[in-house]
Order: structure tokens, then C-alpha cells, then sequence
């Protein structure tokens, strides 16, 4: 197979499924994406869609009880069935992750400059010292005035905002080469949420670390990832560059979406369009477009899955509907 | 006060809610959730509370209904909600319901959903017979959006979705005037909420209703909301007209709410403003101003003033140098 692009994460077939009571619970269904270096890929989903199991399972965590099938390769280097030794070696020195609530990333007991550190000395061998000395550079990167005497407090002592910058700062300390971002702003009040945002788009402008952004907020998105991929009931349903995306949605259930969504820049509508329905049951999906009982589009040929193809340029689609964007939009309307 | 001709259905003045934080040797330690807030809702108004955590919004929601104790005075129709008791205590619930962030949360595990949407009818109709009782909960089901196959489950057997709409549900069974929401589509998925926010509007417009509408998204509120009160730290920032507070917004916080929120613009694609510095415990809020430690425009005055609510343009503005 010919790759036009090297990519820095290359996941293909990705499939994550846990033994359930009716049957299995398929969290994850042929995933496929691309992380290019340096690149901020943005995901975005409903809960259950399977973001989230995607980053557990690029982590190696999804557990014991899980199924996973397909490949991840990091640098050409298969991930799925490596060595736990070897994952964890890779964990926190070359895939770095940063979680929705700092508290779980943080022992509250530890102050934070040992914390910042413990990772550089186990990784990096550096001395307690140096370790300490790249803390502090770091939390200057994110920002954290008076990084010197910060290191010596506890993350009760910082508010949410500040905690959830020391755990970025943490990720980065090993200069990972991907940075995982499950929802990183969601738990903080907006004037925050964007004082973070604006730490992590000054973080990649000045190291480059490739970036995988989990998120529900399409607005959050917007400020840091260059493509994005829509992920519904445990698929990627539609995936390309995000101003195109945004601008003209290609699946019924994107355009939906965006067109849901009450917006500050938009007049107010006299209703908001409303998707009818709720996300299926994972345990009992549906043989077909998992998307169909919602959709406005559907037809005969749904009662098979469409499998995501390009549709124009870099934007791939899982539809079996060919309408143009607007046409799409009118749908729901 | 009564004015005469006047719609006013709630007229909150002046309420504050301390919170204690245990006794220490020299004094019980407490801080003000909220201070002095003041503000009416007019009938069939949709009024929006918004400001983020530590703006004392929640606190307001949970004096109204007196699960917190508060000073000042609350008065719905005339009557001080914070002193009524027995009789006219219930006689106010029943017009005055809330629902709540949480949806499961807020919902009796052990009653299923045809017991839960009925409750209210038992303890304040008590003289409805049970087949009267059962159809108006069905046809109260069907007007959320809800099939009478629901009726049997019980809460974990829901979806957020389903079970916010029980709220409402039961939240509008006994015909309130006044419906307090606090934060009602927050924890709902991003296809679900909009069909909640529509599911209010709807509800609202059928019975009338007035609604005090909490939340931290501007958006939500910009849609639902004619009047929107701004709160930081438990004072009140700035009330204004929908229209005013986001076209013309003159508080230097919600100038910086509003500029914080990103939008999924594809050509823009704008970086949203940020303020500088985080708002400070609600602990040791500062004299005078209580937004000046991040406020791009303090000056002298702000620190030992503290600014009342004025007339600027079409707000109401509790700032210094707001209409410069
Ligand atoms: S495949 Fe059919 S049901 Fe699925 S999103 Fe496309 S048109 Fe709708
Ligand atoms: S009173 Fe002063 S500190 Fe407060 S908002 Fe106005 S300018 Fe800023």
C-alpha cells in the first residue's frame, strides 16, 4: 500500500468492543485516522460515540475485558499487542495525555514541582535538579507566573484553571511528540476555558507537538485543529479540513449538529433545528447507518453501512447520500 | 410593593447568602455567595441568570426555594417567600417550580417514571381519582415528548434526555406560573440539548410560563431569555434587554464573557479574547470593585468604590467607567 502522507500515528481498523449482557458492547468500529507531525487533529462526539475509547486505546488502557482489533502504528511501529513494557515506555515520554478533570491526573498529596519532575527523572534520567529546573521552564510555558515558588504548592492550592495548566505542563515535560487532549477545557468556566485554549495554541506554535483534540464543542475546536473528525455511534462518519467541514457538512448527522447549535454570531432563530431521537444503544446497533432512525436523508440503500469514502478533495464521508452541503442543510429544515 | 398595573410575579430585593465555614477561635468564618442582588421577573418573562462558578447563580436558585437561608426579601405575588410558612408556603410551591442541572440526579431512583410524573398530583390534588390521575399524566408524557411506554422504567432506565423531560414533566404537572431552571441542558449531550431548549420554549409559550433561567452558556441563554443578568462573585454585573447585552454590552465582564466563547465560524475561525488573570476565591473578594483584579479598565476609584447599578446606555451597569 502507498502512503501519500507519513504519518506520525497511523490507525487503521480500529475496533474496541467489551463483553455485555446483550451481546457485545462495540464501544469502537473501524476506525481509520491520520495524525501527521506537528498537525492538531480535532475529534468530536456525543458520549458514547467512541472518542474517548479511541484515546484508551492508543494508550494501551482500554483493559482486559476489551476486545481491540486493527492496527495503530506510531512511526510504523505497531502499537496494538506491543509489550505492556514497551507501551509504557511510550506512555508519558512520546504519547502524552491531558484529561478533562486536572484532580485525576494530580495527587493531591504530592506538592506539584515533584510531581512536574517525576516524570523527567524516570524518562529523561534527569537528577532531581534538572528536573526541577525543566518544571519550572514549563510552567512558564503555560503561562504560570512566579514558576519558582508554584512548585512548591499543592494542586488544592491552585484553582481549576491553573491545575488543569500544571497538568498540561506535565505532559509536556518529556516532549512528547503527541499530545492527547480529552476534553481539556469542558470542566472550566468559559473566560478560562479560553485562557487555556490560548496555552495550547502557543504551546504548538512554539513546539509543534502533533495533537489529537477530543472534544464536544465545535467552537473549542475551531481555535486549535486544522481537520476534524465527526465520530457517531462508534464510527467516523465525516473527516476533513474544519473550515470546509464547518462551512459545508457532507453527513446529515454534522450538518445537523451544526445547525442545532444556538450561536452568539448568528441571529437569534425562531427555533433552534433540532435533531429528533437519541444515539442508539451500542450493544444493539443497528445493521445498517447507526445515523438512520434520525435522519432526514434516509433511504433504501441505508439499510447498509456506508462506508467512509472521499467525497471531495481530503473530505471523506460516511453517506450514502451524494446532495451537496446546502441541500443537506435544507433537509433539516 | 405593590405597584399598581404592574406584572411583576417575582421581586427579588437585596438578597444575600452567606455561607459558614466552620467556627474558628476568633468568630464563626463565612463569605458572601451572594451579595445585595437585586431583580424582578415579569409575568410570562424569561429572565436568564448567567456568570460562571463562584458567581453565587445556583445560590440564588436554592434561596428561592428556600433550601438555603437567606436575607433580603423574595416576594412572589406579594408575598415574602423567605417568611411565608405552613399553608401559603405551599400554596407558593405550587406555582413555583424548579428543574435542576442533573436530571437523574434529581429523580427518586425507586419510583418509575408514571409514579414520579404523578407525585405532584397526589400530595397537591390529593382528590384526583387514580384514573383522572393516570391520564393526566399520559397526555403530560405525550406533551414532552414522551410515549406512555416509558411509564413502567425507572430513572437508570433512561437517557439524560428522557429523564430532563420527566423533570419538566413534573416540574409543570401542577400548572406553575414560575419555572427556575438551573443549568437544564448543561450535562446534556450536544443533539439532546437542543431539543430540551425547544421542549422549554415550547412549554413555556403553552402555559404561559415565566422562567428564571440559569446557566453559564451564553448562547442557550441568548436564545430562551428576553432579560439577562450578569453576575461575578456574587454581585450583579449588569441587566440589560437581550438585544443590549449582546450587541451593545457595557460591562467590562460581560464584554470579556462574550468575547470568550468561540464559535464555530468557518471563515473566521477567531481566536477568542482572553482576560489575564483568574477570579480570586470568592474568600478574599477584593474592596471596592469586585471584578477589578482582571479587569482591563480599573483605575484608582475601583478599589475604593464599591460601583452601584446605573443607567448606561439600555443596561443597567454596576461600573465606574462604564459609558466613557
Ligand atoms: S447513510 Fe442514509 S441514513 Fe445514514 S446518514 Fe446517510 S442518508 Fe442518512
Ligand atoms: S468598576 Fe472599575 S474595576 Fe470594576 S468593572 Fe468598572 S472599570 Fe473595571
Amino acid at each position: 500500500m502507498t502512503e501519500a502522507r507519513a504519518s506520525l500515528l497511523r490507525v487503521r481498523a480500529l475496533s474496541v468492543s467489551y463483553p455485555g449482557p446483550q451481546g457485545p458492547l462495540r464501544a469502537l468500529s473501524d476506525v481509520d485516522l491520520d495524525l501527521d507531525e506537528h498537525e492538531c487533529l480535532g475529534v468530536i462526539g456525543e458520549s458514547g460515540c467512541g472518542k474517548t475509547q479511541l484515546l484508551l486505546a492508543l494508550l494501551g488502557l482500554c483493559g482486559s475485558a476489551a476486545r481491540v482489533t486493527g492496527s495503530i502504528r506510531y512511526r510504523g511501529e505497531e502499537l496494538l499487542g506491543a509489550a505492556p513494557a514497551r507501551l509504557a515506555a511510550l506512555r508519558g515520554r512520546r504519547i502524552a495525555m491531558v484529561f478533562q478533570e486536572p484532580q485525576s491526573a494530580l495527587n493531591p498529596y504530592l506538592r506539584i514541582g515533584e510531581q512536574l519532575a517525576e516524570g523527567a527523572r524516570h524518562h529523561l534520567k534527569l537528577t532531581r535538579r534538572a528536573a526541577l529546573g525543566r518544571a519550572a521552564e514549563l510552567l512558564e510555558l503555560v503561562q504560570i507566573s512566579a514558576p519558582a515558588a508554584r512548585l512548591r504548592l499543592y494542586p488544592h492550592e491552585l484553582s481549576g484553571g491553573m491545575r488543569q495548566r500544571v497538568t498540561i505542563a506535565m505532559a509536556l515535560m518529556c516532549e512528547p511528540e503527541i499530545l492527547l487532549l480529552d476534553e481539556p477545557t469542558t470542566a472550566l468556566d468559559v473566560t478560562i476555558q479560553a485562557q487555556v485554549l490560548e496555552v495550547l495554541r502557543s504551546i504548538r506554535a512554539r513546539t509543534g507537538v502533533a495533537t489529537l483534540f477530543v472534544s464536544h464543542d465545535f467552537g473549542a475546536l475551531a481555535t486549535l485543529a486544522s481537520r476534524l473528525t465527526v465520530m457517531y455511534a462508534g464510527r467516523a462518519v465525516e473527516q476533513g479540513a474544519i473550515g470546509e467541514l464547518y462551512a459545508a457538512p457532507l453527513h446529515p448527522y454534522t450538518s445537523g449538529l451544526l445547525r442545532s447549535l444556538p450561536r452568539l454570531d448568528l441571529p437569534v432563530p425562531l427555533r433552534l433545528a433540532a435533531i429528533p431521537g437519541q444515539p442508539p444503544d451500542l450493544a444493539q446497533l443497528p445493521a445498517g447507518c447507526a445515523f438512520a432512525p434520525r435522519c432526514p436523508l434516509v433511504h433504501p440503500a441505508c439499510a447498509e453501512r456506508p462506508a467512509l469514502r472521499m467525497r471531495q478533495g481530503d473530505h471523506q464521508v460516511a453517506c450514502h447520500c451524494e446532495l451537496p452541503a446546502a441541500r443537506i442543510g435544507e433537509a433539516w429544515s | 410593593m405593590t405597584l399598581a398595573g404592574t406584572d411583576t410575579l417575582l421581586e427579588v430585593s437585596e438578597l444575600a447568602v452567606r455561607y459558614r465555614l466552620g467556627t474558628h477561635l476568633l468568630g464563626a468564618h463565612s463569605f458572601r455567595a451572594v451579595a445585595g442582588v437585586s431583580f424582578t421577573v415579569q409575568r410570562g418573562e424569561s429572565l436568564g441568570l448567567v456568570g460562571e462558578s463562584g458567581s453565587g447563580k445556583s445560590s440564588i436558585a436554592r434561596a428561592l426555594l428556600r433550601l438555603i437561608p437567606a436575607t433580603g426579601s423574595v416576594r412572589y405575588r406579594g408575598q415574602d417567600l423567605l417568611q411565608v410558612e405552613g399553608e401559603a408556603l405551599r400554596a407558593i410551591r405550587e406555582r413555583l417550580q424548579i428543574i435542576f442541572q442533573d436530571p437523574l440526579g434529581a429523580l427518586d431512583p425507586r419510583m418509575c417514571v408514571g409514579e414520579l410524573v404523578a407525585e405532584p398530583l397526589r400530595e397537591f390534588r390529593p382528590e384526583l381519582g387514580g384514573e383522572a390521575r393516570r391520564g393526566q399524566v399520559t397526555a403530560m408524557l405525550a406533551r414532552v415528548g414522551l410515549g406512555s411506554e416509558l411509564l413502567q422504567r425507572f430513572p437508570h432506565q433512561l437517557s439524560g434526555g428522557q429523564a430532563q423531560r420527566v423533570g419538566i414533566a413534573r416540574a409543570l404537572m401542577l400548572g406553575p406560573e414560575l419555572l427556575i431552571c438551573d443549568e437544564p441542558v448543561a450535562a446534556l449531550d450536544m443533539s439532546i440539548k437542543a431539543q430540551v431548549a425547544n421542549l422549554l420554549r415550547d412549554m413555556r409559550e403553552e402555559f404561559g410560563l415565566s422562567l428564571l433561567f440559569i446557566a453559564h452558556d451564553l448562547a442557550t441563554v441568548r436564545y430562551l431569555c428576553e432579560r439577562v443578568l450578569v453576575l461575578y462573585l456574587g454581585r450583579v454585573m449588569e441587566i440589560a434587554g437581550r438585544e443590549a447585552l449582546f450587541s451593545a454590552p457595557q460591562h467590562p465582564y460581560t464584554r470579556a464573557l462574550l468575547a470568550a466563547n468561540p464559535s464555530p465560524d468557518p471563515t473566521g475561525l477567531r481566536r477568542p479574547m482572553t482576560l489575564q488573570v483568574e477570579a480570586p476565591a470568592t474568600l478574599d473578594a477584593p474592596s471596592g470593585c469586585v471584578f477589578r483584579s482582571r479587569c482591563p479598565l480599573a483605575v484608582a476609584r475601583c478599589a475604593s468604590e464599591v460601583p452601584r447599578l446605573r443607567t448606561v446606555g439600555a443596561s443597567l451597569v454596576a461600573c465606574h467607567r462604564a459609558g466613557e
